[in-house]
């Protein structure tokens, strides 16, 4: 049988023909059988290479995951590394910066009798330079510590209406100083939230100080708070210069510049919008900006209602 | 009326320096260390109205020297910390351990003149 068999490997029809001549004498019913064990053994390779085949891929799949696994952890553990670097950098830089900006104030306000106007001037550009770079700082911090998981959100019951009121006031100076109305416009009843009012005001205010940012004198930003179903809605909007709608996917991302000039030539740190993503999503919330080119932009945030936020 | 004494504690020689300026123009007379553990033999010998304090120095930190101070010392002279560190768990752990006033580094000296002002006046 062997002798015969291991040419019928090769192909079906020469197999049937090479059965034919040799099993002529035999009884049909005998050839038949003998086709259906060849189908069979046919198929039983077949399914063997593919049982084969899965099995190298298995152990293929299962080797790239551990290889990923392994690559995850250790990219996490150089994150982790990471951000615990730039915690530290931070903090430690704080100071010293702090310094350079007390003192450059303390000559300003005390001695500037006796400095000239050259001497002055960059004094000041000392203090502005050490604020910002302490803006940068704080926001830097501020990032690590979300990155990391640490983000504080100290849930209070807050008078929402009140909050934004509050924020409206403090940012009223700078909008006033480039001459840009800013008005609020809140829902008749008032809201009690549970939110971090700390980290909302850090929202608002950089949409605020964003809109001023853009915006010319004479203009107007409007913060409106409103009720939609389940969702409180805030937006901020600005009759500023707009944003391409191509630069839009870029505004939330870290250090992305969209390339949009300030009005009064303000420094940006590149940070804010994507704190102000991670804030509100660490409320549940959504964050997006609808915005025309030469008309304006509105910024909007919205928080979920059931998260213990409730109207009342 | 005698000038009051103010303990400033800080580490960092520069902040020292633009602190004693600004109490001295207010009116104050200061006396200055680098770290808690000087602070504590200060304070022993007593005379201050009143307390600056940082709160990251090497040794003695400044949490360390308000919990002696009001738990061991049982001293009730208000402190003001003044620190670069602004989580809401470290604030809130140096209010409870009886700080007055919290400052955040950078502070605007028309931040912490009224501050030492409103402290002195509550504790006459």
């Amino acid at each position: 049988m062997t002798q015969i068999a291991e040419p019928f490997n090769e192909n079906q029809e020469s197999a049937e023909r090479a059965a034919g001549e040799v099993f002529s004498g035999f009884d049909s019913q005998y050839l038949n059988v003998y086709r259906e064990n060849l189908e069979l053994t046919a198929k039983a390779r077949d399914s063997s290479i593919n049982i084969r085949l899965l099995h190298s891929l298995i152990e293929n799949y299962t080797r790239k995951s551990l290889e990923l696994k392994e690559a995850y952890l250790e990219i996490s553990a150089k994150n982790e590394t990471m951000n615990q670097f730039l915690g530290i950098a931070a903090h430690d830089l704080r100071n010293p910066i702090s310094i350079n900006l007390m003192y450059a104030e303390f000559l300003l306000e005390h001695k500037a009798g006796s400095l000239d106007q050259d001497a002055r001037e960059m004094i000041e550009v000392i203090r502005d330079r050490a604020g910002f770079m302490l803006k940068m700082l704080d926001s830097l911090l501020d990032l690590t510590r979300i990155e990391a998981g640490r983000i504080e959100t100290v849930l209070e019951t807050v008078d929402y209406a009140g909050l934004i009121k509050k924020i409206c006031h403090s940012n009223r100076m700078l909008t006033e100083s480039k001459n840009i109305t800013l008005r609020e416009f809140l829902p008749e009843k008032s809201c009690e939230v549970r939110i971090d009012p700390h980290r909302m005001e850090q929202v608002i205010s950089n949409l605020i100080t964003n809109a001023a940012k853009f915006s010319s004198p004479g203009t107007q930003i409007e913060v409106r708070v409103s009720i939609d179903e389940d969702r409180l809605v805030t937006t901020v909007s600005d009759q500023g210069q707009g944003i391409p709608a191509e630069k839009i996917p870029k505004l939330f991302r870290l250090f992305e510049s969209v390339g949009i000039k300030p009005t009064a030539g303000e420094k940006s740190t590149g940070l804010g919008l994507a704190i102000c993503k991670k804030v509100v999503e660490a409320h549940g919330g959504t964050i997006g900006v609808k915005s025309v080119v030469g008309k304006g932009s509105e910024f909007y945030f919205s928080l979920p209602l059931s998260l213990g936020l409730e109207p009342r | 009326m005698t000038t009051p004494k103010i303990l400033i504690i800080d580490d960092d020689l520069d902040m020292q320096r633009l602190l004693k300026l600004y109490l001295k123009m207010s009116g104050f007379d200061t006396v200055e260390c680098t770290n808690g553990l000087e602070a504590q033999a200060l304070v022993l010998e007593g005379g201050f109205q009143l307390v600056i304090s940082d709160l990251m120095m090497p040794g003695f930190d400044g949490i360390q020297f308000l919990r002696w101070l009001r738990q061991e010392c049982k001293s009730m002279v208000p402190v003001i910390v003044c620190s670069s560190m602004s989580d809401k768990k470290t604030i809130d752990q140096v209010m409870s351990l009886g700080a007055g006033e919290y400052c955040r580094k950078p502070f605007r000296m028309d931040v912490l003149i009224p501050m030492v002002k409103g402290l002195l006046a509550k504790a006459d």
